[in-house]
């Protein structure tokens, strides 16, 4: 059993939720972040002056051990769902 | 007593234009609370929203104060005759308070307006001066965010009416030096703008830059900026349709061209930023840039052109200020001042070219008010394009260089009075880096997880 985080694409995160629900994983956490990997950021332009920003909206998503149920207990396939969508 | 001898307003007063005024003066305040409130606090950075809504509200409040006790008086009152010449004649009115009733009910009377009677009573026409006086240090204040002692705005604002705007004023429109030679001012495109714009620049080169961290930040909120600058433009019907003082022909003419050439204005600001810029895309805030270029513009000539000026006013002050705010501001002085919201290009520009403009589009069939026969036009004003004659153009030039010549000076000594008085127009750094909670303790998003009261009200 471990404790399992993910960084999601925001939008990834209906997805992952309902594939986890149907492993019978009974609760999650999820927090607000902010990431780069090979992404990277992006420019905004504001009246005419240019912005960088490196850091784009991110899901951090956190799986306590008690959450996931007996049927899956080695959380591999916990893993795996997770594995598949992460950002 | 006898009931039918009751009537509820003078013979003079008529119940159209007074409702019209009322109106007018009334959309001109909401450009200022909330619209400049909600504008310069979605443009300025998060830190700095509550300090800039709380400028714009104290400003307002001073000038209103100001104006009943005495800066109407001195900008639309009698002539104080200081010298012997027709300038110094002409500079200022006599102070005097609008506090009993005889000098808020009774008639209005200007020397602007020669040509009819107003059909109002001194409170309406007040209150709509007013509005356009309060306006113009919140127009500034776009320069001075983000490092303006607070202390110091409450000395600058009083002090500026009292020195800058109603000299101005009463020069261009209180029957002044400017206004008896034949310079006009449709709604203040000089009187207002360029003056704002102008002490803008002014001011924010005497008190210094902001942080670094602040200018290289984001603004606030965009939803925010459409409002205000939503509320702005429709606002702006009170500010051009009420300049006429009378709800007439040429009041819905000025509306219209007002709206028209604000439209071509947007069109053009989003249209340049498509084709010209490095990323070549259209965007919001490049819109109501236009939309102030546009708005400003028309202003001085609003209701002295026709359609067809109004469409060229409107592309002509968008195209000369896009190219000011992305070219000339990269060259000294303007690379050296920190106008924080570029109020000298929007507003300065704008109103310099559109107050030039009046000289070479206004159309003499555009009647402002009329002759004894109700057709032709008892005051008009004809431009180059309609004269041949570049009389009005040299009219509005000296205007301008008075307005921008005299708004410098008299900005510089407000500020250096203020600088003394308050000791010092800048806020400490340790202060700018926390913003609005080290100067009001208040923030404009609280949050609510880790807030625990831990005093009451004294009341309680």
């Amino acid at each position: 059993m471990k404790l399992v985080v993910a960084i999601l694409k925001p939008f990834k995160l209906d997805d992952v939720k309902e594939r986890l629900k149907a492993l019978n994983v009974t609760g999650m956490t999820i927090t607000e972040a902010q990431g780069f990997g090979r992404q990277r950021g992006h420019t905004e332009v504001y009246r005419g002056a240019e912005y960088e920003v490196d850091f784009v909206p991110k899901l951090k998503l956190e799986l306590e051990p008690r959450r996931v149920s007996v049927l899956n207990s080695d959380s591999e396939s916990t893993t795996k769902v997770v594995g598949r969508f992460k950002a | 007593m006898d009931l039918l001898a009751n009537i509820p307003y003078p013979q003079w007063l008529n119940p159209g234009d007074n409702a019209w005024q009322l109106i007018a003066a009334t959309l001109v305040g909401l450009m200022s609370i909330p619209a400049l409130a909600v504008l310069y606090g979605g443009l300025v950075q998060k830190k700095w929203i509550v300090n800039t809504m709380l400028m714009v509200f104290t400003g307002f409040s001073l000038t209103l104060v100001v104006w009943v006790l005495y800066g109407y008086n001195m900008a639309f009152g009698t002539a104080a005759h200081l010298g012997g010449n027709d300038f110094l004649n002409n500079l200022v009115g006599v102070p005097h308070t609008l506090l009993n009733a005889a000098s808020s009910q009774g008639q209005a009377v200007s020397d602007t307006n020669t040509v009819v009677p107003f059909h109002f009573p001194t409170a309406t026409l007040a209150y709509f001066q007013f509005a356009f006086a309060a306006i113009t240090p919140l127009l500034f204040l776009g320069g001075l965010v983000g490092r303006l002692k607070f202390k110091a705005w409450l000395v600058i604002v009083p002090l500026w009416i009292s020195v800058v705007y109603v000299v101005n004023a009463k020069l261009m429109w209180g029957g002044g030096f400017f206004a008896l030679k034949g310079a006009v001012d449709f709604a203040g495109g000089f009187v207002i703008h360029l003056s704002a714009g102008v002490a803008a620049f002014v001011g924010a080169a005497i008190i210094g830059p902001r942080l670094k961290r602040d200018r290289t930040t984001v603004p606030s909120n965009l939803m925010m900026v459409a409002i205000g600058a939503g509320v702005l433009w429709m606002g702006w019907n009170g500010f051009n349709g009420g300049a006429p003082y009378y709800a007439g022909a040429d009041t819905g003419s000025a509306i219209l061209n007002t709206n028209l050439a604000t439209a071509v204005a947007v069109l053009t600001w989003v249209f340049m930023d498509m084709t010209l810029t490095k990323q070549k895309k259209p965007m919001f805030l490049g819109a109501i840039n236009g939309m102030i270029c546009g708005l400003v513009g028309i202003t001085p000539s609003a209701g002295f052109v026709n359609g067809l000026g109004a469409i060229i006013v409107g592309f002509l002050c968008t195209f000369v200020v896009w190219f000011a705010w992305n070219y000339l501001s990269r060259v000294r002085p303007f690379s050296k001042v920190d106008d924080a919201l570029g109020v000298v290009f929007t507003h300065g520009f704008a109103g310099l070219v559109g107050g030039l403009a009046v000289g070479l589009f206004a159309d003499p069939k555009m009647a402002v008010y009329l002759a004894d026969d109700g057709k032709s036009a008892a005051f008009s004003v004809g431009g180059w394009f309609y004269t041949h004659s570049f009389h009005q153009l040299w009219e509005q030039f000296l205007a301008a260089v008075w307005v921008i010549g005299y708004t410098a000076v008299g900005t510089t000594i407000v500020f250096y009075i203020a600088k003394v008085i308050v000791r010092g127009l800048r806020e400490t750094d340790e202060v700018l880096e926390v913003g609005d909670l080290a100067m009001h303790d208040e923030e404009a998003f609280p949050t609510e997880t880790f807030a625990e009261r831990v005093s009451a009200l004294s009341r309680y």
